[in-house]
């Protein structure tokens, strides 16, 4: 019991996934959906999770088939030296990229609401400083605290969601699969509504440390349909809510829609700053993920014992990028190139290592 | 002028050479000599006179047994630390009028210490030692030693017997229903009620001296057939790891013994109930208990577990429920209600329902003082009466707790210092401080407040958001013995929810809480099919030849 070095159970890797999916993109997925499908907006992004959901599994195969490696150990083996190092970066610098954006939208969403006059260094700052503290201790320490924010941060999140159906109206679902308000042309708004399901390479960095790798693709398909049915039913209420037009018109249409929750007798007068409060601790999950990930990979990478010294030297870089543009509107078309990494990774490079892992006949466990 | 000489300095090495000498007993015997007993009577009893003679509350008693061929003998005792009827009955009349001049066993001399024991004393524990440290010891612990002339070995017999406290309820852990016993200071008084209440065979009540000069009784409590023996050997490992000079208190093992130093949160539970260890020594924890303090040690712990009572478990489980959310509830409001009532005030105010914001902005009107340090004088305030009220006695603390309270309060809002809805603030938070059945946690939460009221200020609720993570990162690191601290909500344990915010009917706790991971996880006899029978079935009702749920 003291000292146990297998330790996350599976549960704790379906909240994993979760953690890094769940975040930032509540606040804005619904108006990027509506942009590209019109009021068939959640179809777009059931769908999407459907697809996400196939990644997944190869990813989670793949994970199986190697249980005391991540996926930066191994992926050399399968595509030659130089190749599989190329990956890994991409790999890296996918999860890497995560974080200042992370970092951005906590710094927008809290200027906007809860601290308007505070200066930008001082959030991002202090966010970021208990972020990389948090993303340097164990994994399994971790994965606790994800257990118990991103469990908060969903009841209260879809507690929000069906507070508002007091408003949801059927008729702005309709007309459904319209082919005049579907505009597949907004590719870069397509691709950027993927972002929201990119938490699928946890799966590849953590399998070392689960209890019982066996258990590793249920765990992983039960995260992603989570995500896909939490999504799906934001989005759908949201424009159940609002109609797309307007859906379209809302920067934050998350915090909107807590903003178009009326409870009687509530304590706080308005409830989406109570949603902004717990949302910081789902928008945390994420960073903090995405730095552990991007701690060990890098360590795994260049062969260094303590990853956590290079992600304290990497803060001054993640500032830097979260402040580089000007607003987080400039950084949302950006976010189109992370996406990009993340349907790459997920759609041709898990099923390309699985097929090779196949034919070079290694078994699951 | 006079020159200035210089004596050189004596090498180290060379000192403790001579330290070692002196301190080596030599053909004299000592303490870390080993058997250096000798079987000359004057010789031992200088040697003992030398050690420890000196105090005249020690005792030695010369008298002679008649035996075939006289022996002399001396006993030597601490007057005060022994029943003076035992040394009076059992030992002294039993020896000198033993009428033995025709004991056929007394004329051969050789091992007259076995034979004075079997034969002659009637006194119940009596051991044989032919060493001087657990000799002087036992002396010093409140045993006595009988020397024998011509005997290389010495008899201790257990006549400890000293004045010490009764067994009173438990004034820091008071309960409405339950058992009105607590632990004293006599260590083997509370072990003998644990044992008491568990007629277990596998009851180990394990003995360790910690104190090179206290020489300090510890015993270790656990039942063999449940407790974990990884935390029981590390218990013991690091209890034996301990090398102090004295220990006073169990705080001091405390200190040396828990996983954390450095936290503010406690990860060992304190209590002096009887009931409380016997509790926790079922479910498979370990007890430390120490002479000389009514407080024992549990651990593993929860950080959970420092906000049960041992009431909880003798009301009906409604009841319960109902008193563990209340507490809960207080546990939040001695946290958070001051720095959530600056961060709302101070950057929020449009979060306050509109009605009560007119209200709080019309009683604040005139205040002299920003919200902040209102808010931080008043607790200070509290925090000052709260530690009058304990250092003065009894009547006079409940007195200057009530009367300095309100005359404060009333008098600050009258002269327009403070406004009223602080006064509220602060009262709630001091009341709900007080909620904690745990000491050591309601402390972690004072300190824990003042820190969160600055936050509060700097980063309103946005501040506090983080710093709630922070502290959650910090709790999730803390482990008790190898159970993580938040268990069994993260980690999540599903079994173990049955007694957490929420509780279960006593007969539906089928198994023990397993996050101390106890080798016989089932506490109850029945048997359920399924996790339904066994939380909705009373044992009654259940339905027979099921098999173990798992």
């Amino acid at each position: 019991m003291i000292g146990k070095q297998r330790m996350l159970s599976s549960r704790q890797i379906t909240l994993l996934i979760l953690g890094l999916g769940i975040g930032g993109s509540v606040l804005t997925l619904p108006s990027l959906a509506a942009d590209v499908f019109g009021p068939s907006g959640w179809l777009l992004v059931f769908v999407l999770g459907l697809f996400y959901t196939g990644g997944g599994w190869f990813a989670a195969r793949l994970a199986a088939k190697f249980p005391e490696e991540t996926i930066i150990e191994y992926s050399p083996r399968l595509l030659g030296k130089w190749l599989g190092f190329l990956f890994n970066v991409v790999f890296i610098l996918y999860l890497f990229l995560v974080i200042p954006v992370n970092v951005r939208i906590l710094q927008e969403v809290v200027n906007i609401s809860l601290l308007p006059r505070a200066p930008a260094w001082f959030v991002s700052g202090s966010y970021l400083l208990v972020l990389i503290y948090g993303a340097t201790r164990p994994v399994d320490q971790l994965a606790q605290v994800n257990e118990l924010l991103i469990e908060i941060a969903l009841v209260i999140g879809l507690s929000v969601s069906l507070g508002s159906l007091q408003h949801f109206k059927p008729l702005h679902l309709m007309p459904l699969f319209s082919w005049d308000q579907i505009k597949l042309d907004k590719i870069e708004t397509l691709v950027g509504v993927t972002f929201s399901f990119g938490s699928i390479p946890v799966v590849s960095m953590v399998v070392p440390y689960i209890r019982r790798p066996q258990e590793v693709t249920k765990a992983t398909v039960k995260a992603t349909l989570i995500i896909t049915g939490v999504y799906t039913f934001l989005t759908l209420s949201v424009l159940g809510v609002f109609g797309y037009k307007e859906t379209i018109d809302l920067s934050w249409v998350g915090l909107e829609l807590a903003k178009s929750v009326n409870v009687q007798a509530v304590i706080l007068q308005r409830l989406d700053l109570v949603l902004i409060v717990t949302w910081i601790s789902a928008l945390f999950t994420t960073g903090l993920i995405a730095s552990f990930l991007v701690a060990s990979g890098l360590a795994q990478l260049l062969r260094v014992r303590k990853g956590s010294a290079l992600l304290w030297g990497l803060v001054p870089v993640i500032y830097y990028l979260s402040t580089l543009l000007k607003n987080y509107f400039v950084w949302s078309q950006t976010s189109f190139y992370i996406a990009l990494l993340s349907l790459v990774i997920t759609f041709f490079f898990y099923p390309l290592l699985y097929l090779l892992s196949l034919w070079k006949g290694k078994r699951h466990v | 002028m006079k020159k200035r000489t210089f004596r050189r300095p004596r090498p180290v090495a060379e000192l403790r050479k001579d330290k070692a000498e002196k301190q080596r007993p030599g053909e004299q015997g000592g303490p870390e000599e080993g058997p250096v007993l000798a079987s000359d009577l004057a010789v031992n009893i200088a040697y003992l006179k030398e050690r420890i003679g000196a105090s005249n509350d020690v005792v030695f008693r010369e008298f002679v047994i008649p035996l075939p061929q006289p022996v002399r003998a001396v006993l030597v005792f601490v007057d005060g630390l022994v029943s003076g009827q035992t040394i009076n009955e059992y030992i002294l009349l039993t020896l000198t009028a033993f009428e033995g001049t025709d004991a056929d066993w007394a004329l051969d001399r050789r091992n007259l210490a076995e034979k004075v024991k079997e034969h002659i004393l009637s006194i119940g524990e009596v051991s044989v030692q032919n060493q001087w440290a657990p000799v002087i010891t036992a002396i010093l612990s409140g045993e006595s030693a009988l020397f024998l002339e011509g005997e290389d070995r010495v008899l201790i017999c257990n006549t400890r017997g000293w004045e010490h406290r009764g067994i009173d309820e438990p004034p820091t852990e008071a309960a409405v229903r339950g058992p009105r016993v607590g632990f004293s200071e006599v260590l083997r008084t509370n072990t003998a009620q644990v044992r008491r209440w568990i007629r277990d065979p596998d009851l180990r009540v394990k003995g360790i001296k910690i104190g090179k000069r206290t020489q300090t009784d510890v015993a270790l409590v656990y039942l063999e057939s449940v407790a974990n023996p990884e935390v029981v050997a590390e218990v013991e490992k690091r209890l034996n790891r301990i090398d102090i000079d004295g220990v006073l208190e169990s705080a001091y093992l405390q200190e040396y013994i828990e996983d954390r130093p450095y936290s503010i949160f406690p990860t060992l539970q304190v209590t002096e109930r009887v009931d409380r260890v016997v509790a926790a020594v079922l479910e498979g924890k370990v007890a430390v208990l120490a002479d000389n303090t009514p407080f024992a040690l549990l651990m593993p712990i929860t950080f959970w577990q420092l906000y049960y009572s041992a009431e909880d478990y003798y009301h009906r489980w409604p009841l319960t429920i109902l008193i563990r959310l209340i507490r809960f509830l207080a546990f939040f409001f001695s946290l958070y209600l001051p720095s959530i009532f600056i961060a709302l005030a101070v950057h929020n105010p449009e979060l306050i329902p509109f009605n009560l914001a007119i209200k709080i902005a019309g009683t604040r009107e005139g205040t002299p003082f920003p919200v902040f340090l209102e808010t931080l004088f008043m607790e200070l305030a509290i925090e000052i009466l709260r530690e009058a009220s304990i250092r003065l006695p009894g009547p006079f603390g409940q007195t200057i707790g009530i009367v300095g309270g309100f005359i404060l309060g009333d008098t600050a809002v009258r002269a327009g210092l403070i406004s009223p809805i602080m006064t509220i603030i602060v009262a709630l938070t001091a009341i709900s401080s007080f909620t904690a059945p745990s000491f050591g946690v309601a402390i972690s939460m004072r300190i824990l407040r003042f820190p969160l009221m600055i936050i509060g200020q700097v980063g309103g609720l946005y501040g506090l958001s983080i710093a709630t993570i922070l502290l959650l990162i910090n709790m999730t690191g803390i482990r008790s013995f190898g159970v993580p601290f938040l268990s069994p909500l993260v980690p999540l344990s599903f079994s173990d929810l049955k007694d957490f915010l929420f509780v279960v009917p006593r007969w539906a706790m089928i198994k023990r809480p397993l996050v101390s991971e106890p080798i016989d996880i089932r506490r109850e006899g029945s048997k359920a099919r399924n996790w339904w029978e066994a939380l909705f079935y009373p044992p009654s009702r259940r339905r027979r030849g099921g098999k173990q749920e798992e």
